[in-house]
């Protein structure tokens, strides 16, 4: 794995990054799974993307562009990435997107030394930053969205940059946890297999990996992130659990009415809700790889080592009922404050403190390729700011406090995170930092109008981030819609022994 | 304010009994035009439109746009209440979180009051678009729920076929298969028995009979019940409600696994 000649395999995939490239429709390929072809012309290919989609380490994939870039360089923009110590006072560690022709320009910046690895291959470079992480986006949606038994690149993490070996995956499922497991997570069939080959390497792991665990962390770990993944994966398969025809429903959409939408659009309760639950999981899964490769994500939890199963619970509450949104919302909210005793309260606390340390972290983001060097210190003023309770030192290590916070608060807080991720009304906005250790953090952050009030907490912050200029607010806030035109013209005779279509896939909400 | 006086009480009961099965909360909508209500049910497979126009009432009154959400089957319990010739007021005051309905026997010796407490519902109100539909079925309501609950008791499954010789219901089950059709039939004697068929073009689709055969609960509404029927549309099984409204209950096909892999 590190650096040297790419295999002759993964040679082999260089034409199809050529067609993928050459082809603005993205026609599907064979070989692709024709539900990863990204819906967007000419977006960016990625590393990251090119990793998940097929199924190639993100080092791999990296060389991969490299060889490609020296090919073909003629024809596309290269967007790279830079990581070393910058030169300012005091020394800050940076991670920089930066364009091909700028590209010595930004090296200036950096001590003596840094290393330039191939971010995206674009025709152009976008105006609009998004555009860098949508297909990503698009595609980790897609592959949360398979079946549940279905091994992806995102879901066995097999692609992880950190690996701690100390955690278990079987293939058959169940994890090894110390609790007895609550009702619904015994039907979690989880299939965590394959540990990670891949030992951390660059700067920038992958950070969809849900359950690294700090090295320094000792032993009683071991069952916390079994634990963890426990969690997020009962997200999954909940979220799986939803109206299973989501992905069809959008089809229909699109044959019924005369527009056909993009597939992120949450034109259904049934689409917005998988997705909603699709992009909580998202959420978890980058908000706890984004901590895990912080080092205090072991210390988190190892304070949060006796009450695991708050966790379980967590997810039980939030995803046990998969018949519409609002009784999510219900079921959370009215939650019991005796419930948790004063330890889990804290572990979802931290969770919170964790989701908003994210929202926080948002003004953070560029907005420009060129501007996303990212220093320690300010990274972690900011934190100061936002988080009182941290107590943080400079070695770039976070401590998290237990917040102070009396117990009903927490829950609040809790639960008004979980519904703001099930909520139709929002939208997902995909933001890239470079977190204080000078890795590449993308999360999947929801925004949108605070649709129930006891959701200001995150959603204030998550509105008042400038987005990308390119999404605007949902339309859905106003609960306009257009009304479908007819689409009586099509004759596609349905037969027996079918799938239960959606009325929504029919009649548009207004 | 609002104050809808209701003389024929006993449609607002059997609406409530032909919705409540599919739907178990709702938002009534209340307007200058009327009062109306459309509800899909929880998985969203079927949603149910209901229209009764403010001339139907004897007296109605709607100051302001109202939108009251109410638990269906708690608001079936209070108007079991009423007598089949009671007379049905709603009445509910603006910002106020209950709703009164008011039954006066027709001799107006008797007037009871029911207060029912209102409730937030989320719901998605959908457009739905005027469409000309390729097949139109008009029937005798109760032969319909009768070819629904004897296929049920075969099947699942219903696909209805509209072709130039009549309409055709069948299914097949782990006993056997069935098939039923109905010819046109102008002929009788009395116009609620006929069987009208309007058809552009041949027309097959597949419904699940359990939404069916909830939806035939609004049989007692109206002797015809008017079917449309469109591939690529929902279909659309209607009762008109005496003449002053309407009950619309549209249930989406069951579609071919591989279709929906299409754009």
């Amino acid at each position: 794995m590190a650096g040297g000649a790419v295999d002759q395999s993964l040679l082999d995939l260089l034409p199809r990054i050529h067609a993928l490239f050459s082809d603005p429709l993205r026609v599907v390929i064979d070989g692709i799974d024709p539900r990863s072809k990204f819906p967007f012309d000419l977006g960016a290919i990625s590393y990251k993307w090119l990793s998940r989609n097929f199924s190639v380490s993100s080092n791999d994939a990296k060389r991969l562009l490299q060889e490609f870039v020296n090919k073909n360089g003629a024809d596309l923009q290269v967007i790279y990435s830079l990581s070393g110590w910058l030169k300012n006072n005091p020394q800050n560690y940076g991670v920089k997107l930066t364009s091909g022709p700028k590209l010595e320009e930004a090296r200036q910046e950096f001590k003596d030394s840094c290393s330039v690895q191939v971010y995206s291959i674009q025709a152009s470079i976008p105006k609009d930053t998004a555009v860098l992480w949508n297909p990503e986006f698009v595609q980790a949606e897609e592959l949360f969205n398979q079946p549940f038994d279905e091994e992806n690149c995102l879901r066995d993490n097999r692609f992880c940059g950190v690996l701690n070996s100390f955690v278990k995956r079987t293939s058959s499922g169940k994890h090894v946890s110390s609790l007895p497991p609550k009702p619904t997570n015994s039907t979690a069939a989880a299939t965590m297999s394959k540990p990670s080959p891949k030992l951390g390497a660059g700067n920038k792991s992958e950070k969809d990996n849900s359950m690294v665990v700090d090295k320094a962390s000792n032993a009683p770990v071991v069952k916390e992130p079994s634990i963890a993944v426990d969690a997020s994966k009962n997200k999954a398969q909940n979220g799986k659990a939803l109206p299973s025809n989501g992905g069809s429903l959008a089809n229909m959409w699109g044959r019924a009415s005369a527009k056909p939408k993009p597939p992120t659009a949450p034109n259904s309760t049934a689409i917005a809700s998988v997705a909603a639950t699709a992009d909580a999981q998202i959420c978890a899964k980058e908000e706890a790889g984004a901590d895990s490769s912080d080092d205090e994500q072991g210390i988190k939890y190892k304070r949060g080592s006796s009450n695991a199963n708050n966790r379980k619970r967590r997810a039980l509450l939030d995803f046990s009922d998969d018949e519409e949104d609002d009784n999510i919302v219900s079921i959370a909210s009215p939650e019991p404050p005796k419930q948790h005793a004063s330890d889990p309260v804290t572990e979802t606390a931290e969770d919170t403190e964790a989701n908003q340390k994210n929202l926080e972290n948002k003004d953070d983001i560029p907005n420009n390729v060129k501007d996303c060097s990212r220093g320690l210190d300010s990274e972690l003023t900011s934190e100061c700011k936002t988080k009182s309770v941290n107590t943080t030192n400079h070695s770039g290590i976070t401590l998290k406090e237990k917040s102070s916070d009396p117990p009903v608060n927490k829950n609040k807080l809790n639960s008004t995170a979980e519904p703001a991720s099930t909520s139709p009304k929002r939208r997902k906005v995909l933001k890239t930092r470079i977190d204080e250790r000078g890795r590449e953090v993308t999360e999947v952050v929801w925004e949108g109008e605070a649709s129930d009030k006891t959701e200001k907490n995150v959603t204030a912050t998550a509105a008042s981030r400038a987005a990308p200029p390119s999404k605007p607010q949902p339309a859905a806030n106003t609960d306009k819609r257009p009304a479908p035109s007819k689409a009586a013209g099509n004759k596609k005779p349905a037969k027996a022994g079918a799938k239960q279509g959606s009325i929504m896939s029919f009649f548009k909400k207004v | 304010m609002l104050e809808l006086r209701l003389v024929q009480g006993s449609l607002l009961k059997k609406v409530l009994e032909a919705i409540r099965d599919l739907v178990n909360e709702a938002n009534f909508d209340c307007s200058g035009t009327g009062f109306s209500l459309q509800a899909m049910d929880s998985s969203h497979v079927a949603l149910v439109a209901m229209l009764l126009r403010a001339e139907g009432f004897e007296h109605y009154r709607c100051d302001r746009n109202l939108s009251m959400g109410m638990n269906l089957n708690n608001m079936a319990k209070m108007l079991r209440c009423a007598g089949n010739e009671d007379i049905i007021t709603i009445k509910a005051d603006d910002g106020s979180d209950t709703v009164t309905f008011m039954f006066e026997s027709p001799k107006q010796d008797k007037i009871a009051d029911f207060e029912m407490k209102l409730m937030d519902i989320d719901s998605e109100h959908l457009g739905i678009p005027d469409s000309e539909y390729q097949a139109i079925v008009r029937m005798p309501s109760a032969e319909f729920m009768r070819i629904c609950k004897d296929l049920s008791s075969i099947g699942d499954t219903v696909v209805i076929s509209v072709t130039k010789e009549g309409v055709k219901f069948s299914t097949s089950g782990e006993i056997g298969s069935a098939n039923i059709v109905c010819r046109q039939n102008q002929t009788v004697d009395k116009p609620e028995e006929a069987t009208l068929i309007e058809m552009q073009e041949p027309v097959s689709l597949t419904f699940a009979l359990r939404y069916m055969n909830s939806f035939t609960k609004a049989s007692t509404l109206s002797d015809q019940v008017t079917i449309s029927l469109s591939s690529e549309l929902p279909v659309v099984v209607e009762y008109k409600i005496a003449e002053m409204g309407y009950i619309r209950f549209y249930l989406a096909p069951k579609i071919e696994e591989d279709e929906e892999m299409k754009p």
